[in-house]
């Protein structure tokens, strides 16, 4: 593995609220290399959207980062202020698409207008250059050069989300933070859009965090994968390895709960409950509540985080009963599930 | 089946809109532009069966539903509920309609009232319909729904439940008056997965139970298994695909159903998924004239007979005539673009920017003549030209067949005539005036 | 639904000591939406606050003439000089001293709250019931019914006020009453407008098309779903309404279409002004016309804090 890109060390964001300090993630760690997909899976409630909020420096006026750094390219970039930020890191280095962006672009500027726009608050960068760059971001992303100069409503639905991923892209960043890219799109959308970011990884060798509640699109599409429940990441790996050997209980219930269009008959998992809002600090596992197998020491402290031991040094959870939980859920479903789950189970010891 | 009387029976449903004119539009008395939500549907509804209707966010399967319960007038066509066609309806009959027909919304943030209680959102069908035993009814209902205890719920405003929640108590709303048939508009789209299962399930189990119907509609295949036996696939206003919903998944016939099933994500790292080829999105249903309405993105479009050519750029050439007879080719600004006041700069520059794919022989003579037609400013002939030599057996409106039992395609790969004739008959008509043609093998084929 | 309605609701429900009969008023779904929506906004402190402004004022309409010293028109002379206390200062006699005519501010102040809460409760009533009923009813039954309505509601924005004013009194004579009709016949236009707005926004919720769908009769949507999902807006604009009439009167009084000898505190100031004293006496212009001031204010405040305090968690149902 290279040197990290992004490297997130025990961040704890909080938000000032009338009630107290509101925890959204709390001692969360991960790193994106070059040119990794990282995906951060989660329910609403999880955290994930701060977390890369944080990242930026987008934090609303009540969001402080009250401890843990986040590095990029070994520069601590958390306590930057904003102006630093916007001439130095965003849009060159991390540029961010933003929840419900594929369908928001300005109607009344040109797209080359809002090129420059971009352009000509983070960088120094002559007009004519910034419209050069975008040129070739449109024709990566399979849009005709000349278009640039079009306004939105002249593309058709599928041409303006590509029209928006070459905005995000137009000034070379390293790493773009894609925050729920495709929902409420429809399967097909979806499925181009992440056609055009597969390219992009290939052809500029970009890193991307891809935050979204559809684990199936992170096994898809991402090399590694953060599950996060209630401010703590539960689990943390290869995709291969989290889908192999989840540990968690979270990570588990919450991979079982999408259905798999290969098996349509198969159970869905529920999980009861909802994401519980914690306010102060967090020492305890925030799904213990939820947790059909936790135990009094779920609650007596934040789970450490320890390796799996499966073969993939970055393969991690926090529980405390990350063995006897798996086993149990294993032995529980197998009767349960007439079969299908424990073939489910037994195919995903044979990828191992 | 066949035997019995179906609960609900559509036939050739149409709902259109009017689009927007404009004070012009009304002193040159123009025609308003037609939007054709739902564009000729039909089918039946057995007792205690479950039907799923599929399709992008656009293709009208949420106008079919406000059409079936009555929110919006029906431009043509007919829905029969037990024996009983709507369009002779006294207000009696609206009255049992209404009550034997509910609905489950997707939206549950604001499917509730949030000024009333659960108590009383479930109680209101009972005070409109008059039923007494309210307080009995909704304690059942809560506990059928599994809000329990029901103490801690019935005084509780929607904002004090989660979502799951509160679309478990519009699941026990539309139980409640223990309804024939019950619609459902992707009534958990906007759950998180972790309730998604649950409130699937339980719909499931509480439609078996209380001897329902429903026709269940939603834009996402893999949870469909999970509540529909049937499932019908809609594109642009029409059903293009019906079957059993398993083997719809496992072999789907129609190229739309083939493109749909194939961009669902798999969740498993392992598996290598191809990405779909399809580009663009569905067009807006305005004046869309007949034909098969997938065309303009069909991988499969069907070529002549006669002529030789590669799929892709053939597709190029189909969509390429469509944008002229919509006048969407924007000559002016590739005019601009080109600087040089010359032909055939012009045609190339039109070339380079509508087409990506090679064409050869006489494909690429009848382009090149097309185009240098289109720069004298003559789009007439220059449609004329390539209609001449491409148009295709896609541009009549398939029939719908059966192309397995329980298994109906519209599409003219999966039917059985002479392509050669329609092609060739349709040379002149298929513009927009097709329609009667069309429309007489669409009836030809229900009668088979 | 006007503020003396919700107030004796509100009193009510206290007084009545019977807890069953609480319960049962208090049950009622309108009663429980305006006393909720009450509750809620006096959890805020500036609200709060207001409401103990417009209550008190309101105290001073009900019991201000048993308080009152003096007569109305009680003429005070000089005990000493026995000669007429004209426009005297205040003095211990006299806490807001005397106008021109040798009446007492003071008095004239308390007795005149009862015309000016009457102003605004009537005007402010008329522009909330005439508003909310033509712009709930176009936006709901929509059609020919719509385009009606709102065309009439556009013919009367056209109409200038104050010259309607003058019309309207040469039939119904000068008066207090009719100076009210004056306001709620004119100004009811950007209630129906704004509520016709927001009906077509409630009308679209999916809860308003399942109670369509099942069978639900339109008066029962209006009464059980939209008019309780517009009411923040309605009580808004009938603050907005009680402020403009007691404004509005004062104006009027001063065209002389008002009854000059209903002493509300718009007809106090125009007294002031007509006699030449208004900026030597200030201690007869001032208080009213600061009381004005601070009723409108404050029921401005009030109703934005109904709105505010209101709206918060029915919004919140619907962005989350």
């Amino acid at each position: 593995m290279s040197e990290p890109l992004l490297e997130v060390d025990d961040l704890t964001v909080q938000y000032e609220t009338d009630d107290g300090m509101l925890t959204a993630t709390s001692n969360a760690s991960f790193s994106i290399s070059e040119g990794e997909f990282f995906g951060l899976a989660g329910e609403s409630g999880s955290g994930k959207s701060t977390l890369a909020k944080a990242i930026i420096g987008g934090l609303d006026d009540n969001g402080q980062v009250s401890s843990g750094t986040i590095t990029y390219r070994g520069e601590e970039i958390q306590d930057l202020s904003d102006k630093e930020l916007s001439q130095r890191i965003r849009w060159k280095e991390i540029s961010w698409i933003p929840q419900g962006a594929m369908s928001s672009l300005d109607p009344l500027q040109r797209v080359s207008e809002q090129a420059l726009e971009i352009g000509n608050v983070h960088t120094d960068l002559p007009d004519e250059e910034i419209r050069d760059k975008l040129k070739e971001t449109f024709d990566i992303v399979g849009l005709q050069e000349s278009r640039i100069d079009d306004y939105p409503h002249q593309f058709s639905g599928g041409m303006q989300q590509r029209a928006i991923i070459a905005l995000a892209l137009f000034l070379e960043p390293e790493l773009v933070i894609a925050d729920e890219p495709t929902t409420a799109l429809d399967v097909i959308m979806q499925d181009q859009i992440f056609t055009y970011l597969d390219r992009l990884k290939d052809e500029l060798d970009i890193s991307l965090l891809l935050i979204t509640h559809d684990i199936s699109v992170i096994f898809e599409s991402c090399d590694s994968v953060a599950i996060m429940h209630a401010s703590q990441i539960a689990e943390r790996g290869t995709t291969d390895a989290v889908h192999a050997n989840p540990r968690h209980p979270y990570a588990f219930m919450f991979k079982e709960a999408f259905p798999d269009i290969r098996e349509p008959k198969r159970e869905l998992e529920v999980i009861e409950g909802h994401p519980p809002e914690l306010m102060g600090e967090v020492d305890f596992c925030s799904f213990a509540d939820r947790c059909p197998w936790a135990a009094p020491e779920c609650r007596e402290g934040a789970p450490p985080t320890e390796s799996v031991e499966d073969g993939d040094p970055s393969h991690v959870t926090a529980c405390v009963r990350k063995e006897e939980a798996y086993e149990m859920y294993r032995s529980d479903a197998s009767p349960i599930d007439d079969g299908s789950g424990a073939q489910s189970i037994a195919q995903m010891g044979e990828v191992d | 089946m066949s035997a019995n009387q179906p609960v609900l029976e559509i036939k050739n449903l149409k709902k259109y809109f009017e689009g927007n004119t404009d004070i012009v539009d009304m002193i040159m008395r123009r025609e308003p532009s037609q939007i054709q939500a739902v564009d000729g549907v039909s089918m039946t509804l057995q007792e205690n069966e479950s039907v799923a209707v599929i399709g992008e966010s656009g293709c009208g399967k949420s106008t079919l539903l406000r059409t079936l319960i009555g929110l919006h007038d029906i431009s043509a066509g007919d829905i029969v509920y037990k024996g009983t066609p709507v369009s002779e309806f006294d207000k009696a009959d609206w009255k049992e309609y209404r009550r034997n027909v509910q609905v489950i919304f997707q939206d549950p943030f604001n499917s509730l009232n949030p000024k009333m209680t659960v108590r009383e959102s479930l109680a209101e069908p009972l005070d409109i319909h008059g039923i007494g035993n309210k307080e009995e009814r909704v304690r059942e209902v809560l506990e059928q729904v599994e809000l329990q205890p029901a103490e801690k719920y019935l005084d509780r405003k929607p904002t004090n439940l989660s979502g799951g929640e509160k679309q478990r108590v519009s699941i026990g709303r539309a139980l409640i008056l223990d309804p024939d048939v019950i619609l459902a508009d992707e009534p958990v789209s906007m759950l998180d997965v972790s309730t998604q299962a649950a409130v699937l399930t339980k719909m499931k189990e509480l439609i078996n139970d209380f001897d329902v119907s429903m026709i269940y509609i939603s834009h996402d295949l893999s949870t469909v298994s999970y509540i529909a036996e049937t499932v019908k696939v809609m594109y642009l206003g029409r059903f293009v695909e019906s079957a059993r919903t398993k083997r719809l998944l496992e072999d789907p016939k129609h190229p739309y159903t083939e493109a749909l099933v194939s961009a669902i994500p798999v969740p498993d790292p392992t598996y290598d998924r191809e990405r779909t080829e399809m580009s663009g999105a569905p067009r807006d249903p305005i004046d869309i004239g007949e034909g098969c309405r997938f065309r303009d993105r069909c991988p499969e479009v069907i070529p002549p007979d006669d002529i030789e050519i590669d799929q892709q750029a053939y597709r190029e050439i189909m969509s390429f005539r469509e944008f002229l007879e919509r006048e969407e080719v924007g000559l002016e600004r590739i005019e601009k673009i080109v600087e040089v006041n010359e032909r055939s700069a012009l045609v190339d520059a039109v070339q380079r920017e509508y087409f990506d794919h090679e064409l050869t022989g006489k494909n690429e003579s009848t382009l090149r003549s097309a185009l240098t037609s289109l720069a004298d400013g003559n789009e007439d002939l220059a449609i004329e030209r390539l209609r001449e030599r491409f148009e295709s057996v896609c541009e009549t409106t398939p029939p719908e067949v059966e192309a397995e039992p329980e298994w109906h395609v519209a599409c003219h790969h999966h039917t059985e005539i002479d392509r050669t004739t329609v092609a060739g008959g349709g040379g002149t008509d298929a513009t927009g005036d097709s329609g009667s043609d069309a429309t007489g093998s669409v009836a030809h084929a229900e009668h088979q | 639904m006007d503020i003396a309605k919700k107030v004796s609701d509100n009193a009510l429900v206290r007084a009545i000591s019977d807890q069953s009969r609480v319960k049962n008023v208090g049950d009622n779904y309108i009663v429980r939406n305006l006393w909720g929506g009450i509750r809620s906004m006096v959890n805020d402190r500036m609200t709060a606050f207001y409401f103990g402004i417009l209550v008190t004022i309101l105290l001073m309409g009900v019991f201000g003439p048993m308080l009152a010293p003096y007569g109305v028109e009680e003429i005070h002379f000089d005990p000493q000089t026995g000669q007429m206390l004209r426009a005297e200062p205040p003095s211990l006699a006299h806490p807001l001293g005397t106008t021109f005519n040798g009446y007492d501010v003071l008095t004239r102040l308390l007795i005149g709250a009862r015309p000016t809460v009457l102003t605004g409760i009537i005007g402010g009533g008329m522009i909330l019931s005439i508003g909310t009923a033509i712009g709930v009813t176009a936006g709901y039954v929509g059609g020919r019914t719509e385009t009606l309505l709102m065309r009439f509601t556009d013919f009367v924005y056209g109409v200038p006020l104050i010259p309607f004013g003058i019309v309207l009194i040469t039939f119904l004579g000068v008066g207090f009453i009719p100076s009210i009709m004056v306001i709620g016949l004119i100004l009811w236009r950007g209630a129906a407008r704004v509520i016709r707005a927001q009906t077509l926004k409630v009308k679209q919720y999916p809860f308003v098309q399942v109670a369509k769908a099942s069978g639900a009769s339109t008066p029962h949507i209006i009464f059980k779903h939209i008019l309780p999902n517009v009411a923040p807006m309605a009580v808004f604009f009938l603050s907005l309404g009680v402020g403009y009439a007691i404004m509005l009167q004062a104006s009027l009084t001063f065209l002389g279409v008002a009854d000059p000898f209903i002493p509300s505190w718009g007809v106090m100031i125009r007294n002031a002004f007509n006699s030449g004293y208004m900026s030597t006496a200030w201690w007869w212009s001032a208080p009213p016309g600061l009381l004005i001031a601070i009723t409108v204010l404050a029921t401005f405040m009030f109703g934005r804090g109904y709105e505010g305090g209101d709206s918060e968690t029915a919004n919140n149902a619907i962005a989350a």
